[in-house]
């Protein structure tokens, strides 16, 4: 953990950021380097709020920094979301979806005097049965070995499982700020 | 009783001349090698191993670190060491290791505060990362994605079940394999093998884009799911469940050694390279300039009007390094025109560079003064670190 950053030294473009850490004997020194692990922390810091370790203010060159790394960290995260928001509901499955396709083959329509493709029906999405809402497991009781087993029915665990990850992921999307949206959606 | 047994009939002439097939000599060599290891000698099956230093044989921070209640790098070089709060170590370099298999270091991690109860977010591993442009035959993210094997040396007190982790950094995705510690105390060789993923190229670049973790100890938020034994997006809770609880006692050590990893779906003999082959790879994340009393560091003067200064050259390394150095008073010096000035630690003027830096000393020093740079205490320290 990150204790203290202080500014040691600063020509031209080039500045160190002194990092002391608490439970190290050694001075970690490092520029301004986004490859650089230890600047990397130094913007996680300010990414979690832990701004007291600069003492007066956050230098204005870390901020910019920490404010693009939070930036593509959430663009990033988004973009999971939406795709775990996008897949389907196992309690729900999936409807088989049929449409009209041509063949590649034609045939004369006396009528309108013109080939006509000759159309056939295709399962364009596979229907996928959802899940059994509940299962049934047996307990047993641990204090009593010798007792009968008892059945309880519970929420199939597949549900719960998808549930919390949609969970998560709308919690995500709806924690994402609108220029992060505004950056997904222009792609 | 009589048995009549019919055989198919065999054509000798056939048979003979399949035995005259073409092959070149190195082919001949191959078909008649008696180990594997002739074999590799014949088709030079170099370079396999995308494991830095896995034969623990390189510690430039030292040979021992106790008190471990943090992430950092330590001991052998390259191996990092993520504890989030679950426990208390010391992590060392041992010249315990299996018998006859050709190593004579190790890593080893031992308890000494103990934590049996994990807070859920808490986690213990050891890892190693690499960088994405050192790994762009893996294919990772295409149909023609890799396999890829670990094969390592392990010994535990703590036996029972204990997870590895590949995660790719550039695209959050993770797959585990579970392996058994079987008997106390007994250096076991494990290999696990991991699918190759279609999905996910990691990126051509100096960054961290695949790492490879041992789980020790984790709390509920990595083991509360079911392992992920295939690639998938990251879901923290399937990433080490059923890991064993190594912070339970202050008797709980684990080691490990000839750690190789290597596509494919087999584990090859352990591809030893020679030390100073082994070093100038660490070197590129990790260089130690001097350590101790009366170590040179190199030659200057005055920068700036009063500024100690000299040019420092070092390996190249793979960004642009930070300076690791202990501090105090007295610790470094400039010995020049008869007089030493001192003072107790170094900035520096990068220039962005990746094999270069100026140094700048924290005293003040005449003006025209050129001299020797050194360190004189004990525990002067100072390295480049360009770790991942």
């Amino acid at each position: 953990m990150i204790q203290t950053v202080e500014k040691v030294y600063v020509e031209g473009n080039f500045t160190n950021y002194k990092v002391t850490y608490n439970n190290s004997d050694r001075v970690i020194l490092c520029l301004q380097d986004t490859a650089n692990r230890h600047y990397q922390e130094i913007l996680d810091e300010i990414i979690n709020g832990n701004t007291s370790i600069f003492g007066d203010s956050v230098p204005e060159e870390l901020q910019t920094d920490a404010d693009a790394k939070l930036f593509k960290q959430q663009y990033n995260a988004y973009g999971t979301a939406v795709e775990r928001l996008a897949q389907y509901q196992v309690a729900l499955g999936v409807e088989e979806v049929r449409e009209m396709q041509p063949t590649g083959e034609q045939v004369f329509n006396e009528e309108t005097l013109e080939m006509e493709d000759v159309m056939h029906e295709v399962v364009v999405v596979q229907a996928i049965e959802p899940v059994e809402a509940t299962v049934e497991i047996t307990v047993y009781d641990e204090s009593n070995p010798e007792a009968e087993p008892t059945i309880q029915t519970i929420e199939n665990p597949l549900i719960t499982k998808d549930n919390q990850e949609r969970a998560e992921a709308q919690a995500v999307v709806n924690n994402t700020p609108q220029a992060v949206i505004d950056a997904w959606n222009e792609v | 009783m009589t048995v009549n047994v019919s055989k198919p009939s065999i054509n000798l002439r056939e048979k003979i001349s399949e035995l005259d097939k073409p092959s070149g000599i190195a082919g001949e060599h191959i078909l008649r090698s008696e180990t594997p290891q002739e074999v590799f000698e014949y088709i030079g099956a170099r370079n396999r191993n995308i494991i830095i230093n896995g034969d623990m044989s390189i510690a430039q921070r030292g040979t021992s670190t106790a008190s471990i209640t943090g992430n950092g790098y330590h001991t052998i070089d390259r191996f990092n060491t993520i504890n989030t709060t679950l426990g208390t170590w010391t992590q060392s370099q041992e010249t315990d290791v299996p018998t006859g298999q050709g190593f004579s270091k190790s890593l080893k991690m031992a308890c000494t505060t103990a934590d049996a109860s994990p807070a859920s977010g808490d986690r213990l591993d050891i890892q190693q990362k690499f960088e994405g442009q050192m790994l762009q035959y893996l294919k990772k993210g295409t149909s023609n994605a890799e396999s890829l094997t670990l094969s390592f040396w392990v010994k535990s007190n703590k036996t029972g079940t204990y997870i590895v982790e590949l995660f790719d950094n550039d695209n959050a995705r993770q797959i585990s394999q579970a392996y058994t510690i079987d008997s106390a105390s007994t250096w076991e060789k494990k290999t696990l093998t991991f699918s190759g993923d279609t999905s996910g190229a990691l990126n051509n670049d100096n960054g961290s884009s695949l790492q490879v973790s041992w789980f020790l100890a984790v709390g509920n938020n990595y083991s509360s799911g079911t392992l992920s034994t295939s690639w998938t997006s990251n879901t923290n809770a399937n990433r080490a469940v059923g890991q064993v609880n190594l912070a339970d006692s202050t008797s709980n050590e684990w080691y490990i050694t000839g750690v190789q990893l290597e596509v494919g779906k087999f584990a090859t003999p352990f591809e030893f390279l020679p030390y100073d082959v082994n070093l100038q790879r660490c070197f590129r994340y990790y260089e130690l300039l001097a350590a101790g009393y009366a170590k040179m560091l190199g030659f200057g003067g005055a920068y700036n009007a009063n500024t100690p200064a000299f040019v420092s050259y070092y390996h190249p390394k793979r960004t642009t390094p930070s300076i690791d150095q202990t501090s105090g008073a007295g610790y470094y010096r400039i010995y020049g025109n008869g007089v030493e000035y001192t003072w107790s630690a170094y900035s520096a003027l990068f220039q962005a560079s990746t094999t270069q830096a100026m140094l700048l000393g924290s005293g003040t020093i005449p003006q025209g003064l050129i001299g020797l740079f050194d360190t004189i205490s004990g525990s002067s320290y100072i390295a480049y670190d360009a770790e991942l």
